[in-house]
């Protein structure tokens, strides 16, 4: 079970810009997830501006996917409308609501967050290829702390399952994710592929 | 570069990989309803934009392979979308007019001339599935609704989980079972499911993942489709 991240089938690209529903979900269910990872990276965990974020990346994609390039990849270019949309929901949280300051309107987003959105965008498609019963395992292991016995008890299998599951998952991510393990002193050829400007 | 770490991973490396894989903004979720909101805007969207030209006509079968139809839900659109209108006002009223009289004439034609004894819904596999696909051929008999669903690629339900069909409502929010099954018999095969709730109320059909430990949880869906031959 995997989930392309690349380029899309041009047949769920025609359906998106058409706004055919079994497309619209297809890609929000391959994309929603990473697209909320970049708006918690952005504007924090405000769950309430993380969905309005979400609900518009999505909507201005089907907007712009008329104009879309269907040879490139999706996934960096949906990440730059979410990464954008979240700037914009940041600066609008902050804008002053009474009198005129519009000199403090461009709130500038340090660079460090734009980094830990794209790290953590990156980390999120690489979970999504995992088997479910994997992404379950990291899931509970990394989101929720649990040790592998506590894995173990709430998903009712032997101990050595949830082992063998982790240590599997732990060998698919590393070369997913390696780019951005790369010691920054060494520049990665791999670093820049496909990352949105 | 290979799909798995060739050599065994050194503790720096799980510890950079543990340290990536604990952040929590990686694990940030939308809200469930997010979801219909956003094709609920975009169809209200693509609907204003298309209801003064020609109205699509409404297909039998359907499949995401084919060239999507432009569905009009009865929605409101809740984003603040760019105006699109380009012509007088009257003219686009008297296109609308014209257009709402071609729509409901053809619906009925559709229904009373062409109406088939089954229907067919191609299900997408989800990101949890995306190997996966199906074929449901839909069938009203007097029982109820039976479903033949037809599988590819959706691998055997692991020990201790299930799959389980549902018919779901958008709005309100509902779903109801169909059935369940485990395909442990291997190989792609054909499930029967029946229903007793109408795919007009209804109109997505859906697969899920379910634990049997906990089997009211919502499970993970793993295939779906869209019934729109009402």
């Amino acid at each position: 079970m995997t989930s392309d991240s690349k380029t899309l089938p041009e047949h769920v690209l025609e359906g998106f810009r058409a706004g055919d529903t079994s497309s619209v979900r297809y890609i929000y269910q391959l994309f929603s997830r990473p697209v909320a990872t970049v708006a918690r990276s952005v504007v924090g965990p405000d769950q309430a501006l993380i969905d309005d974020i979400v609900q518009q990346t999505f909507t201005k994609a089907w907007r712009a996917a008329k104009t879309f390039d269907s040879n490139r990849s999706f996934a960096p270019w949906l990440y730059t409308i979410a990464r954008r949309t979240a700037i914009d929901a940041v600066r609008a949280e902050r804008r002053p609501t009474k009198g005129d300051h519009d000199e403090i309107i461009d709130i500038a987003v340090e660079s460090s967050t734009m980094e830990s959105a794209w790290e953590a965008y990156e980390v999120r498609l690489a979970i999504q290829r995992l088997p479910v019963e994997e992404q379950e395992v990291i899931k509970l292991g990394h989101m929720m702390g649990y040790t592998h016995g506590q894995i173990s008890e709430r998903l009712g299998i032997p101990l050595g399952t949830v082992k063998s599951r982790s240590h599997r998952a732990h060998r698919k991510l590393l070369p997913m994710l390696q780019h951005l393990q790369d010691d920054p002193s060494q520049p990665s050829s791999t670093q820049q592929q496909g990352r949105p400007q | 570069m290979s799909d798995f770490y060739e050599d065994e991973p050194t503790p720096e490396e799980l510890e950079q990989l543990s340290a990536l894989l604990s952040n929590d903004a990686v694990w940030a979720e939308a809200s469930p309803e997010v979801e219909d909101n956003i094709l609920a805007a975009i169809q209200a969207e693509a609907g204003s934009a298309t209801a003064a030209t020609i109205p699509p006509e409404r297909p039998q079968h359907r499949s995401v392979s084919n060239q999507p139809e432009q569905r009009v839900d009865n929605v409101t659109s809740i984003v603040d979308a760019p105006s699109r209108r380009s012509r007088p006002f009257g003219a686009a009223v008297m296109g609308a007019v014209a257009a709402s009289i071609l729509l409901i004439g053809g619906f009925f034609a559709t229904q009373t001339l062409t109406q088939p004894s089954f229907e067919v819904v191609a299900m997408a596999g989800t990101p949890d599935a995306a190997d996966a696909s199906g074929v449901a051929k839909l069938d009203r008999t007097d029982d109820g609704l039976r479903i033949l669903l037809d599988v590819t690629n959706l691998p055997p339900a692991p020990e201790g989980s299930y799959y389980q069909a549902w018919l779901v409502r958008p709005s309100p929010k509902s779903r109801i079972s169909a059935g369940t099954f485990h395909l442990r018999g291997g190989g792609d095969t054909q499930i029967e499911l029946w229903s007793g709730v109408s795919p007009s109320t209804y109109p997505t059909l859906s697969v899920t993942l379910q634990e049997e430990s906990d089997p009211l949880a919502p499970g993970t869906v793993v295939l779906l489709g869209e019934i729109l031959g009402e």
